[in-house]
């Protein structure tokens, strides 16, 4: 999962974007309104996280101008600004979710895993496929019948992203987009590298390459 | 004034009327002396020469009487059985006097000495003015009734100018009333063009005020966002570094911060800002409180019986309205109920089916911020500011038990005008 830290703190950027790792998201930064702007027009992610006061451009501003061009992309507003005028502007100017400063870090990445799911139409609080259950917290898969299977970072965010798209053709070049950062040497043999240790772990049939256009993940 | 300067100019009027009037009668007076004069024969001591008809009649208010030296008199015809009362002494020079006469005549008399073929004698002549005199008094009592009506009008019509200029003054007070108690933003300058200056600076005082507040507001959420960062870090390394002290110093700071920021935010009645729309602002709340809350699969359904606008503050509607929603929306298991009436006063119930506040601590609650579930951020807070904003405007909040959902029942009453 690819997602957008917009935050000019950078004590807060520093202590912030390992965990979101850690919780399995390809982070990118923008410390700016403008950065932010053009990053969210131009690269296509799955989460953004939003601060309000930002340099060069209004966070407010930016998240109207993204809903505008017809970006849906899921926004949480993460924000020092915790007056309810604020929190009604911030939701009707498009964003999803609003936390307010200081906050739980645990919070945050509750919110955000709900953020994906809902984005993905998923309402259950797990993601599942015939089977076997990612087990999100201990980035590891639970097959019904079985040992947990242990996942790298990278397997564990190219199966979240395969699960929440069932049944879906996904290019390589969009699963390299969702499951790497902006600045990743984006080799697309890595991909299929990775979609064969997943069919290890997984079975060969539930993921299907589809000749020239990529795979599809069977539900 | 303007009476006394009023009668002061009647009264010179009625002299210069008096006296004119006089003035002609003694010239016809003297005409007729002089008539007189040639005629007398001092033989006869006889006038020959004939007279006016006016003087042969009895008592017609015309009479001369010839007095000679030896006192011997001549009276007129028409002086009939009457005398005029004369000075014994000869004048010296032409004078006259008014004398009362026969049958209430007021007689003008005007007498001089003659000498003729070595006599010397006097003629008096007289005259009735009192129907002149009575004319020119009439014309006077109609100046003094004219006048007084004229001055009447005017006063009247005065008055209707000063009510109606005041009128103008009583919407402008109106006007300014509103303002006072939010109803307006600014004052009507469609004003007498008198009153207009003072109305437009009235208007950018108000607005100045208005940047001013709004300034200090910004400022405050400046401080606020400014603050927050550092005590984050501070609070998460505490988290990271397994310090309770310093997580739970860092969280009283952030209370602190957080409840005075949020109290000094609160507008009040006397304000500039944009007005409370009840319908469109608690959509939004509604919507926003879903949103933050969307883990919860709530059902909040709301009835809202009040005008399209009220006289509070909208800042500070949303902040008392949000912070009981969102405090109903962490209690609640699925169900919240708002009700949003007006009579005379605001009112609005807001239920839910949590587990509720026991009663004994429902007081504490709302008077110190209070928090009942540490885990749970921004609680308890949110009732006490939701308190301290229907305070301001001399409202109230109350927390019962619900009877239809049996949680949480809060109460609360806005009094839609200011008390003073």
């Amino acid at each position: 999962m690819r997602l957008l830290l917009v935050e000019d703190d950078s004590a807060l950027v520093a202590d912030l974007v390992p965990e979101l790792r850690r919780a399995g998201y390809a982070v990118d930064l923008a410390s700016d309104g403008r950065e932010a702007r053009f990053l969210g027009e131009n690269e296509s992610y799955d989460l953004i996280v939003l601060d309000l006061g930002l340099p060069l451009m209004n966070g407010l501003t930016v998240l109207a101008e993204w809903r505008a061009d017809g970006n849906r992309v899921p926004v949480l507003i993460l924000t020092a600004r915790d007056s309810w005028r604020e929190k009604v502007d911030g939701l009707k100017a498009g964003a999803d979710d609003y936390l307010t400063k200081p906050f739980h870090c645990e919070e945050l990445l509750a919110r955000l895993q709900a953020l994906l799911r809902r984005s993905h139409g998923k309402v259950v609080a797990e993601l599942r496929a015939e089977g076997l259950t990612l087990d999100e917290e201990h980035q590891q898969i639970l097959p019904d019948a079985g040992q947990p299977v242990p996942l790298t970072g990278t397997e564990f965010r190219l199966l979240r992203y395969f699960m929440m798209n069932p049944g879906k053709l996904l290019s390589k070049t969009r699963l390299t987009e969702h499951v790497y950062e902006q600045d990743f040497d984006r080799d697309s043999n890595l991909i299929e590298v990775y979609v064969r240790r997943l069919r290890e772990k997984i079975g060969k049939q539930r993921i299907e390459t589809r000749r020239g256009q990529g795979y599809v993940f069977k539900g | 004034m303007l009476l006394v300067v009023l009668f002061v100019l009647l009264g010179i009027a009625a002299w210069i009327g008096r006296e004119s009037a006089i003035q002609f009668a003694l010239s016809r007076l003297h005409h007729d002396a002089e008539a007189i004069l040639g005629g007398m024969d001092m033989t006869q001591r006889e006038v020959v020469r004939s007279l006016p008809p006016i003087y042969t009649q009895p008592l017609s208010g015309h009479y001369y009487l010839v007095r000679f030296d030896d006192g011997a008199r001549l009276p007129s015809r028409s002086l009939w059985d009457q005398d005029l009362a004369i000075p014994e002494q000869q004048p010296k020079t032409a004078t006259y006097w008014l004398a009362r006469g026969p049958q209430k005549q007021q007689l003008l008399i005007w007498q001089n000495s003659y000498e003729k073929d070595g006599r010397r004698f006097s003629i008096a002549i007289a005259e009735d003015v009192a129907p002149l005199l009575s004319a020119i008094q009439r014309f006077l009592w109609i100046g003094v009734i004219a006048s007084l009506a004229a001055v009447l009008l005017m006063l009247l019509v005065q008055r209707l100018a000063i009510r109606r200029a005041f009128a103008r003054l009583d919407a402008i007070r109106d006007d300014v009333r509103a303002v006072r108690e939010g109803l307006r933003s600014e004052l009507e300058e469609d004003v007498p063009a008198e009153v207009l200056p003072m109305v437009v600076e009235f208007n950018q005082l108000l607005h100045a005020w208005g940047k001013h507040q709004e300034r200090s507001r910004n400022a405050l959420g400046n401080l606020a966002h400014a603050l927050k960062g550092p005590l984050s870090m501070i609070s998460r390394h505490g988290e990271k570094n397994g310090d309770p002290r310093l997580q739970d110093q860092a969280r009283r700071m952030r209370q602190l911060i957080e409840q005075e920021l949020k109290r000094a935010r609160i507008t009040g009645r006397a304000m500039v800002g944009k007005h409370f729309r009840p319908g469109e602002d608690l959509t939004d709340l509604v919507d926003t409180v879903t949103a933050l809350h969307h883990a919860k699969p709530l059902r909040i359904t709301r009835v809202v019986d009040a005008p399209d606008t009220l006289p509070f503050d909208q800042n500070d509607m949303l902040e008392l309205l949000g912070n009981l929603l969102d405090n109903a929306a962490k209690w609640a298991r699925r169900e919240i109920r708002l009700r949003l009436s007006t009579n005379g006063e605001l009112l609005l119930v807001l239920e839910d089916d949590g587990p509720g506040i026991e009663p004994g601590l429902r007081e504490d609650l709302l008077a110190r911020g209070k928090r009942l579930d540490e885990n749970q951020p921004g609680h308890g807070l949110g009732l006490a500011i939701a308190n301290d904003i229907a305070r301001l405007y001399s409202g109230q909040i109350r927390l019962e038990q619900s009877a239809g959902l049996g949680g949480l029942r809060v109460v609360v009453t806005l009094p839609l005008t200011p008390i003073h």
